[in-house]
């Protein structure tokens, strides 16, 4: 808990810094203030419309995240277990992470339909970053304790089983963090390509009739729900580093 | 001698091979229309036939994301360290990052062409403010994994914080600093090929604008294509480097 006070400090003072700089203008009329992203809110119509969307692209996000999270573990503990395939594995991975979404956007239309569509792009957004953390600490990550154990008659599966898995919760905790933000980015932009409702679609039409607050007050939802998710997987990491990096 | 070098080259592309296959069969069994998908070949001869072109844009776009990715990484690295040395600084932070990294991007395109205007700086700008985040918070969580065993042992001979930064903190961190950039180095040619495209600047999201304002859709993929190919490249590259890092530091 001590730690949370210099950070309450430390976000207090960036949201002055955001709040002043709305209000001078300085960066026109697509930077509002806080006060006036808040504003939207204030209508009871309104912010039931910016809930239901919540609730849609949150839930998206979070399918999208647990199903990055599967394909990352499946992809990366299939390298590890089978070492030739890893260069093919990683280069597979990095293609399908590769694709640019402006180019195929209109194809996974097509493929998944546009309700789904945010759930495959949060997915395709998320899986990587998992990916990388936990085959990078596959691969290099506690060496010696593997040596010890290969050394000690230990197969290569247990091994696997009980030194480098326990060894990779951290890294998993890692990339979680960092793909949380990438699924709700990826849903929202999902959302763009004729979701019937959502964050993005908000997000979009807002946009197109110049609606700035409206746009400010959307984005600050999916800020939210990353923030939420992030602050609650740095403590689950906190706690895993504790238990296993000891 | 010779079939070794093949099974070699093969065991390290059978995966991108695998995903151009998928494509052609996803074009075959769905029966899409070119403007949606064109097939890979047809792609393939798209580039062959202009392949200047595409070079030409591939090293612009290239450059803009090394450029990007470099000073993203430094960035984040740099963030990390100074939320390190002090509290107040990490709680100032990472919201602020996470703000930057989980706004959608087209919101503040707008600001950025205020403060910076149309230009390169631009593109690069916004492919920094993309690969700082898993920099940051992957040297963080180096910093914040070393084993206090180290950092008590540097307490007792008397280590000033700094010596203790650069000495023990820093060298732990490396390793993640380079897993961060092999992460974000794909999405870093994605992210200047979008913003290219936003901007209408130079290199291969332009000459994907331009395709597809022409409804031309073998050279609007071929260009998409290719920015595929330049982000694995680099990608792989990084992978390599991050490699070698940590040959050289066991």
């Amino acid at each position: 808990m001590k730690s949370l006070a210099p950070k309450l400090v430390g976000a207090a003072i960036f949201l002055v810094i955001w709040e002043a700089i709305g209000r001078s203008g300085w960066l026109g009329e697509s930077f509002p203030s806080l006060t006036q992203i808040g504003a939207v809110f204030e209508r009871p119509a309104a912010r039931e419309l910016f809930v239901r969307a919540l609730r849609v692209t949150a839930s998206s996000a979070l399918v999208a995240l647990s199903l990055g999270a599967l394909l990352a573990i499946l992809l990366s503990f299939v390298a590890a277990v089978l070492p030739k395939l890893e260069p093919g594995l990683d280069a597979l991975a990095s293609c399908i992470y590769a694709v640019p979404a402006i180019a195929f956007g209109p194809v996974l239309i097509l493929l998944s339909g546009p309700e789904a569509t945010p759930i495959v792009l949060g997915t395709l957004s998320s899986y990587f970053p998992i990916h990388v953390a936990l085959s990078s600490q596959l691969r290099y990550g506690a060496h010696a304790q593997h040596e010890l154990a290969r050394t000690l008659g230990a197969s290569r599966f247990r091994t696997f089983a009980l030194v480098d898995v326990p060894a990779s919760v951290p890294a998993f905790l890692d990339g979680l963090r960092l793909a949380a933000p990438a699924a709700v980015l990826g849903a929202v932009l999902g959302e763009w390509f004729g979701a019937p409702r959502g964050l993005g679609v908000i997000i979009i039409s807002a946009l197109q009739n110049v609606r700035i607050p409206q746009m400010w007050a959307a984005a600050a939802l999916c800020v939210m729900c990353s923030l939420l998710a992030y602050f609650a997987l740095t403590e689950a990491h906190r706690r895993a580093v504790a238990r296993f990096a000891g | 001698m010779g079939s070794h070098w093949i099974a070699g080259v093969f065991s390290r592309s059978w995966g991108i091979l695998f995903a151009v296959l998928l494509w052609d069969a996803l074009v075959r069994w769905h029966g899409f229309n070119v403007i949606v998908l064109p097939d890979p070949l047809a792609v393939i001869r798209a580039i062959g036939s202009e392949w200047r072109v595409y070079v030409s844009a591939a090293g612009m776009t290239l450059a803009v994301a090394v450029a990007g990715l470099v000073l993203g990484s430094v960035l984040g690295a740099a963030l990390a360290v100074s939320g390190w040395v002090s509290r107040i600084v990490a709680g100032m932070v990472a919201p602020a990052a996470l703000i930057v990294r989980s706004v959608p991007f087209i919101i503040l395109i707008p600001i950025f062409s205020r403060l910076l205007g149309y230009n390169l700086t631009m593109v690069i700008v916004v492919v920094t403010l993309l690969s700082f985040f898993p920099s940051f918070v992957l040297v963080s969580s180096g910093l914040g994994a070393l084993p206090k065993a180290s950092l008590d042992l540097g307490l007792v001979f008397g280590a000033s914080r700094i010596r203790m930064l650069v000495n023990i903190a820093l060298p732990a961190a490396i390793p993640n600093l380079f897993a961060s950039i092999r992460l974000s180095a794909s999405r870093a040619v994605l992210g200047a090929m979008v913003a290219e495209f936003l901007t209408g600047i130079d290199g291969l999201g332009k000459l994907f604008l331009l395709a597809r304002g022409d409804l031309e859709a073998e050279r609007a993929f071929a260009a998409a294509t290719v920015a595929a190919a330049a982000a694995v490249a680099l990608f792989l590259v990084a992978g390599r480097i991050e490699a070698s890092v940590h040959r050289r530091m066991n």
